[in-house]
């Protein structure tokens, strides 16, 4: 349903960032996914491009070299505009987020990030966005409704476990990309599982859900990307 | 030692050897004197006797009540050729009239008289006694030697008391001197030339010091905050080229394996930054936090990770142990102890958690024999056989009990190592 809300109306998002390397590959990365994207490497660029244009996504650093990204927040706050903002900081640090947070940021993702990160939380904003408050996540004949945490194959509950639900959530989020084990693991358990030096849980997790997909008749299959991690992929 | 019982020491042996070199310099100068004069005494009495003994005159009575003596004999030529004219000695006398021995000076003197013979004249008087001079002197000098220590204590306690109560002032303020802690300004006024420049030079150097201290704590963070923006191009530019369906599996496995050795990079950059924030007390949230409770939240998680070793592990809650300090850097704390423990474990060992009102306590089977608890608390310490840990954990542990005022402490026992957290 993404896929065809993108086809429909492309959607456009705002890359402010003052790192080039970092603009470029974000971009690259984003029109890749058919978004329409535009760039702002300092402050004025930024606060000028969103004066004039509306966008359905802005991704601001905080750190730029003629302000502070959040003052973009309290301009926008000031003219009544609510703009749907992730934060890409360096700057790791709670008041930072807290403080972005409070200025109406939707979202917050420190640096150094996954690209599949950057496109679940984008996403996951998007959706949020366009069908608030109801957080139904559709793929082939699977549905996801977030907020009560159920699973419906071709409208027919399946009883999925806490870290089945969790682990086909994270891939949902980022289908048709491949995510290692190692990402997957931090993105269900937490970041403490760094240090794992065995992933065999999660092989015991995943065989799980695959049985229960086929067994309903999901249109969606997790497959073994070369033994380094997997992939959501519509069948 | 004190400095005033070293300058006491000090001071008594110096006097020790004064005095003793005085008393015997002293007592030599007094028998001199008393020898003189005793002589004069006895060189005149002789005269008399002899004056009277050549005159034929009488002689006077043996002792005249002075207990002097004389005995006048004939020697022969012979005999006087072998002694002097006269001649002095020291040597008890038997004294009639007291019936007894008596320590005396004797003047021996030989003479002629007209006819020519030889007569040799002892005169005597009872003398000084010496030994008891010797005492006296003696416990005098011993008198003296009290009393000068005595003096020389009293005036140092007092005059070390009086001029070095800011060196007191400042070794106090010294040892409560914590680097990076909220430290009071030195206030210790003096008018001691040497105290004052004493605490100016303290000051400074301390004060240099603090400098460095924070230059090295900001160069971290600063360090790790410029590594992020590079690290995430990379891993960014490696995500996409993952995207390539044209590569093949070798290619793709080799650029898996360079991105997650940038993700480890990136988990040590975190790690850093968190070390260096928990540090520059970056966390403010204080509230109450149940650690025994964050211990059994997190248990199953890593029971499942690591079930592959297959460890027991048990909890004893005698008493909920409470901390105030931040949420997140309690559930770090505890995690880094859990995963500690895990990791540093042999397959089928044993993990013991106990947690009482004021501590907790973390114990596990070891897979290599004891630690030096000097070492395992610095910044990438690795034992033997654990490269895959950043090593950083027990750093950052160690920084949040001294950021919150815990006491952390190593030891091993019965082939376990074991973590006790206590509050001070």
């Amino acid at each position: 349903m993404l896929l065809l809300q993108a086809k429909h109306k492309k959607m456009k998002i705002l890359v402010v960032e003052d790192n080039s390397e970092l603009r470029e590959v974000i971009t690259q990365s984003l029109e890749k996914e058919r978004y329409l994207v535009e760039v702002a490497a300092d402050y004025s660029t930024a606060s000028q491009k969103i004066a004039e244009y509306e966008y359905d996504c802005i991704l601001l650093d905080i750190m730029l070299p003629d302000g502070n990204g959040l003052n973009l927040l309290r301009e926008a706050e000031k003219d009544n505009r609510h703009l749907n903002v992730i934060i890409l900081s360096a700057k790791d640090s709670v008041e930072d987020k807290v403080a972005g947070l409070q200025l109406g940021a939707d979202d917050y993702l420190p640096k150094p990030f996954h690209l599949s990160e950057l496109h679940a939380r984008i996403k996951s904003l998007l959706r949020r966005m366009n069908w608030s408050g109801n957080n139904i996540l559709t793929i082939a004949n699977l549905k996801i409704n977030t907020t009560s945490f159920s699973v419906l194959i071709n409208d027919k509950h399946i009883d999925l476990g806490r870290k089945e639900y969790d682990i086909l959530l994270f891939l949902v989020n980022r289908k048709e990309r491949i995510v290692e084990k190692e990402i997957l693991a931090e993105g269900v358990w937490g970041d403490f599982i760094d240090q794992a030096d065995n992933f065999d849980f999660i092989y015991a997790h995943i065989k799980n859900l695959r049985k229960k997909l086929k067994e309903a008749g999901a249109q969606v299959e997790i497959k073994t990307v070369y033994g380094f991690g997997y992939k959501l992929e519509v069948l | 030692m004190k400095l005033i019982n070293i300058i006491a020491i000090r001071i008594s042996l110096i006097a020790v050897a004064i005095l003793a070199f005085w008393s015997v310099l002293f007592y030599y100068a007094v028998m001199n004197e008393v020898n003189d004069e005793v002589d004069d005494a006895l060189e005149d009495y002789a005269e008399t006797i002899l004056i009277r003994h050549v005159r034929n005159e009488e002689l006077p009575t043996q002792s005249s009540g002075s207990n002097n003596q004389f005995f006048i004999k004939e020697i022969s030529p012979e005999e006087a050729m072998l002694q002097e004219r006269v001649r002095y000695e020291d040597r008890d006398v038997f004294i009639n009239e007291k019936n007894e021995f008596e320590p005396a000076r004797v003047l021996h003197y030989i003479f002629e008289n007209e006819e020519g013979k030889l007569f040799e004249l002892e005169v005597s008087t009872p003398h000084i006694e010496k030994r008891d001079l010797k005492q006296a002197i003696f416990y005098w000098i011993i008198f003296l030697f009290i009393a000068i220590l005595l003096f020389v204590s009293i005036l140092s306690i007092w005059s070390v008391k009086r001029t070095m109560s800011p060196l007191r002032v400042l070794l106090k303020w010294i040892d409560n001197y914590r680097v990076g802690a909220d430290n009071k300004p030195l206030n210790n006024p003096t008018k001691i030339y040497e105290l004052s420049t004493l605490n100016k030079v303290v000051e400074d150097s301390f004060g240099r010091m603090e400098e460095a201290y924070l230059l090295q704590k900001r160069f971290v963070e600063n360090a790790s905050h410029e590594m992020q923006t590079p690290l995430a191009i990379s891993i960014s530019r490696l995500e996409m080229m993952l995207e390539d369906p044209t590569l093949s599996e070798k290619q793709m496995e080799s650029v898996v394996k360079t991105k997650q050795t940038l993700d480890r990079l990136v988990k040590m950059n975190r790690a850093l930054l968190l070390l260096s924030k928990i540090d520059n007390g970056l966390f403010h949230n204080h509230s109450s936090v149940c650690i025994s409770e964050i211990v059994q939240k997190l248990i199953p998680d890593y029971q499942m990770v690591y079930a592959a070793k297959n460890i027991s592990l048990n909890t004893v809650i005698k008493e909920p142990f409470y901390l105030n300090i931040d949420e997140n850097l309690a559930a770090t704390l505890v995690s880094n102890l859990i995963k500690n423990a895990y990791t540093h474990n042999i397959s089928g060992g044993e993990i013991l958690i106990s947690t009482d009102k004021n501590s907790i306590i973390v114990e596990n089977t070891s897979d290599n024999g004891e630690l030096d608890e000097k070492l395992i608390f610095e910044r990438f310490y690795h034992s033997s056989n654990s490269r895959q840990s950043i090593g950083l954990g027990l750093s950052i542990v160690q920084s949040i009990c001294r950021n919150y005022n815990l006491n952390i402490h190593y030891s091993f026992n019965n082939g376990k190592h074991r973590f006790t957290i206590k509050k001070n």
